[in-house]
């Protein structure tokens, strides 16, 4: 397997605050990766190490086999993307072609604003966009050049439905008809399991869990109980085998038919069951455990 | 590529109308029209006699290309230098343009496009100048000389221009290392008319009594450097028959080329470390 990028116990701090933790990670070549992690898990961080807009504070980082800062054919898009306010969707294209040394860009410029849909906006000032044209336009401006890789940071960001259902299409059209390496950071759990063939989970700038979508979530077993409850901890204690406290809620596995049960002992016992819903064999319920249940938000 | 980071900095330059307009454009057109207004005011209100006193193009062309790097030249370059060398951190467009070119080539695309327009500004000034005053000295019939030899004309032309230019480049160091260290637009204008008062009292406060003796004046004050630089560049005679010592024009000279540095060289060497965290 063919690393594209990769890092060895990279860290970096700010101050006493540590955004990576040592982290050691490769993303293979090909394909849709997603990096997924609660706030502050250092996703963020790692991407703009990645790019060389930042300097980490020990250990390695590489892009493409070499250091990172380097100048290389990758499109990025860092949250949510800004642009000179007075120049139109087209200039900021003619702009960034101009800045990557690219020969043929007036047809590729067409072409990439018809396929993320801002062609009718190709005139006009950014200044005027909607978040969810930014977020296209970033988009575009990282397809430019045709990169071997794509490093894109919440692409989905500030999209209506319509627009993340044709962003996912577009990623994953990327990936397998244009065979670009996409790596990606989304909050959006149900979006990276529809469009990652991989994924690393971040958890206070340390790696959590790696792997294959389908492999994480068959490692994560059947469903479980989410309860929440304001005393995790002892709930779990107190319900014993098959709980897992996590920071707001209880993890319980069982089967449907003991779930009535269950509530009703708790019930008696005085817990305060705020909330009880079933966690599927899926890519939140990975999360969950592998970042004790924060909110990916 | 440096010249693919130029070719994109003078796209963006020249598409931001308002600051290419005020930073660049506007104070050769507020030249022409002072130039302008001058001659209507000859042409008015001056005896016939005196209007049609010989005019002296050669003298004419050193004046308005030594004039054109004058304090309201200097303060409006400031607007284009800052916008250039703060609008990436103001619109947060680092991170769309380091993962495409070197930090260095990027910062000196920016120095480069800034050196590029502020000699245009320098070129209009002086060009449009002598144009109104050729055209003016054709319609009240003055006789127009040229007081110098071609190449002491060639010298003292070249001379003037370089150092006007050298003044406009030294304002836009200042703005460049203003820009990387607080990464703020008017940070980028405040620090460096600032810094040109406060230059501006030092030249006043240590005045250069014998050039030769305030070698370390002429080479430590911008102001004595921009001066002696000039008057050792362009040859011109302090005295009848006497130029300046070569001590104060190298120091000068060396003045001049020392600010430059100390402008760019320290924005790019803070640039180059810089977090882009958060532009």
């Amino acid at each position: 397997m063919t690393s594209i990028l990769s890092t060895s116990n990279l860290t970096k701090a700010y101050g006493a605050v540590r955004a990576l933790d040592g982290l050691t990670l490769e993303v293979p070549e090909g394909g849709v990766y997603g990096v997924l992690g609660p706030n502050g898990a250092g996703k963020s961080t790692l991407f703009r190490i990645w790019l060389g807009l930042i300097r980490p504070t020990s250990g390695d980082a590489t892009v493409m086999g070499g250091a990172p800062g380097t100048p290389r054919r990758i499109g990025s898009m860092i949250e949510t993307p800004r642009f000179p306010p007075f120049l139109t969707a087209r200039g900021v294209l003619e702009w960034l072609s101009l800045a990557s040394g690219l020969k043929d860009a007036p047809a590729e410029i067409d072409a990439l604003l018809e396929r993320v849909g801002l062609t009718e906006a190709a005139g006009r000032k950014v200044r005027g966009f909607s978040v969810g044209m930014h977020q296209r336009l970033g988009v575009a401006a990282a397809l430019l050049g045709r990169p071997p890789m794509v490093i894109l940071d919440e692409p989905t960001s500030g999209m209506d439905p319509n627009g993340i259902n044709e962003m996912r299409a577009l990623i994953r059209s990327l990936a397998d008809q244009d065979e670009v390496s996409v790596v990606l950071a989304s909050h959006q759990l149900a979006e990276v399991q529809k469009i990652c063939d991989r994924v690393a989970i971040l958890n206070r700038g340390t790696l959590a869990a790696e792997g294959s979508v389908s492999d994480l979530i068959g490692g994560a077993g059947g469903e479980r109980l989410r309860l929440h409850v304001s005393d995790p901890a002892r709930i779990a204690a107190l319900i014993g085998a098959g709980a897992e406290a996590l920071a707001d809620a209880v993890l319980v596995r069982l089967t449907r038919a003991d779930a009535p049960a269950l509530i009703r002992r708790l019930a008696t016992e005085g817990v305060d069951i705020f909330e009880a819903r079933w966690v599927g064999a899926d890519l939140e319920a990975v999360f969950m455990q592998e970042t004790g249940g924060q909110d990916a938000r | 590529m440096l010249a693919d980071a130029i070719a994109a900095e003078n796209l963006r330059l020249t598409r931001n109308r308002t600051t290419f307009f005020w930073g660049f454009l506007f104070i050769p057109l507020l030249a022409l029209v002072a130039e302008i207004g001058g001659r209507l005011f000859m042409h008015h209100d001056l005896p016939a006699e005196l209007r049609a006193l010989p005019v002296d193009m050669a003298d004419q062309l050193v004046k308005a290309f030594g004039e054109a790097g004058g304090a309201m030249t200097i303060l409006l370059s400031l607007i284009g230098a800052a916008v250039l060398f703060a609008g990436d951190y103001r619109w947060e467009t680092w991170r769309l343009l380091t993962p495409r070119a070197s930090r260095t080539n990027l910062f000196l695309a920016k120095v480069a496009v800034f050196a590029q327009w502020s000699l245009v500004t320098i070129l209009l000034i002086g060009v449009l100048d002598v144009g109104v005053a050729l055209v003016g000295g054709m319609i009240d019939g003055n006789r127009l000389t040229f007081g110098l030899g071609a190449g002491e004309f060639a010298r003292q032309l070249l001379a003037v221009a370089l150092v006007s230019w050298a003044q406009l480049l030294f304002a836009g160091g200042l703005a460049a290392l203003a820009a990387t260290a607080t990464r703020s637009t008017i940070a980028a204008i405040m620090i460096p008319i600032g810094s040109f008062i406060g230059l501006f009292l030092a030249q006043n406060r240590y005045p250069v009594q014998d050039a030769a003796a305030d070698w370390w004046k002429i080479l430590l004050i911008p102001g004595h450097a921009f001066d002696y630089g000039r008057l050792f560049l362009a040859g011109i005679e302090t005295l009848p028959g006497q130029t300046i010592a070569a001590s104060a024009g190298l120091a000068g000279i060396f003045g001049m080329v020392a600010w430059l540095l100390i402008g760019f060289g320290g924005g790019l060497a803070i640039f180059l470390r810089q977090d882009l965290s958060k532009e």
